[in-house]
């Protein structure tokens, strides 16, 4: 009996011991999808877009208004992915690596409606607009923005 | 049965009684007074001759130039009203252009709107994409097929046997095709 109580005080001592030097769980990433309309004909923007409007624009200057359909959040675990119902039937799915490392950058792989994946580092907290081959209308175009976080030591 | 009138009437009940506004019985209690006192009699008449007298005044028509008169200070009492209304209606006007303009849910950016922030081309890496989509990439450095080269021999080993297709490359910040051919690895 007492044999069977030492082994019990072993198992439970190796267990603290495990416990103690197993690491923290990683957090969560909670990942921000910005669904933005840019329209052609258009060239209102939404002040919250300003800079978000300034770089599409510089990449295609045929997009001039831009209004916020909806932004979709949702906190992903490492390794986790989700699926975000962007507009209409459209899609995007994003997968991320874990939390922000010592530089600052989460990994996302993220793949927007109509295009293929996309794995990139980015800094977290600020959006990577990606402009999606889906039109809303014949003079609209889908935008997603995607931010990740939060940054590690804030 | 009414009951008779028993005193002297005072000046109020013959006048109300000349007007028609006593009360039946007291009409006739005081009708069957009067048949015996010469005295009421005359007062009544009196009150008579009075209103006979008055509705045979005659009622002067006032002239034009005391209706042009009369117009004149009504009107000059009433432009200042006018005026009074027409500020307060400029100044509801310019109100509500003020609330509409603060109102404007787009166009105009409010101080406290913070945009969203952009990531810059030095903060983010593309790791993988297909070279096809690199019009999609905004403000980064977009993967393009004029970046891809071929790796060269001391960069990388083959990990895998004949049949796979599994390297290592040591520095694979650039994407890299891989000639396994080249290698002597399998086609």
């Amino acid at each position: 009996m007492a044999r069977l109580r030492l082994l019990g005080l072993v198992a439970v001592f190796f267990a603290g011991v495990a416990l103690v030097a197993a690491d923290p769980p990683k957090p969560n990433v909670k990942v921000s999808v910005l669904v933005i309309i840019a329209s052609e004909v258009k060239d209102e923007v939404d002040p919250k877009l300003k800079c978000i409007a300034d770089e599409v624009r510089a990449a295609d200057p045929r997009l001039k208004g831009f209004r916020v359909e909806k932004m979709i959040c949702k906190s992903l675990p490492p390794r986790g992915r989700e699926t975000f119902a962007v507009l209409d039937d459209q899609k995007a799915t994003i997968q991320v690596e874990g939390p922000a490392d010592a530089n600052n950058k989460v990994t996302l792989h993220f793949t927007p409606p109509q295009l293929g994946e996309i794995t990139y580092a980015t800094c977290c907290g600020k959006f990577l607009p990606v402009i999606t081959r889906y039109r809303p209308t014949p003079d609209e175009r889908l935008i997603l923005a995607v931010r990740a976080q939060p940054c590690s030591g804030k | 049965m009414n009951r008779p009138w028993d005193r002297e009437p005072t000046p109020e009940q013959l006048a109300a009684y000349f007007d028609g506004e006593l009360p039946e019985p007291d009409r006739v209690a005081l009708e069957a007074w009067l048949a015996t006192h010469p005295d009421g009699r005359a007062e009544v008449e009196a009150l008579r001759q009075l209103h006979a007298q008055y509705d045979a005044l005659p009622v002067p028509e006032p002239s034009p130039q005391r209706w042009d008169a009369t117009y004149a200070a009504v009107e000059a009492r009433l432009a200042p009203r006018g005026r009074n209304w027409t500020w307060a209606v400029l100044v509801a006007g310019l109100a509500a252009a003020v609330v509409g303009v603060l109102a404007l849910p787009r166009g105009v950016a409010p101080i406290d709107v913070e945009p969203y922030p952009v990531v810059s081309a030095d903060e983010v890496r593309i790791i993988s994409m297909n070279p096809n989509d690199h019009r999609a990439l905004v403000g980064v450095q977009a993967l393009e097929l004029n970046e891809v080269e071929l790796v060269t021999h001391p960069d990388m080993e083959i990990l895998g046997g004949a049949t796979e297709e599994v390297v290592r490359i040591d520095d694979w910040a650039t994407p890299m095709l891989v000639d396994t051919l080249a290698l002597g690895g399998p086609r």
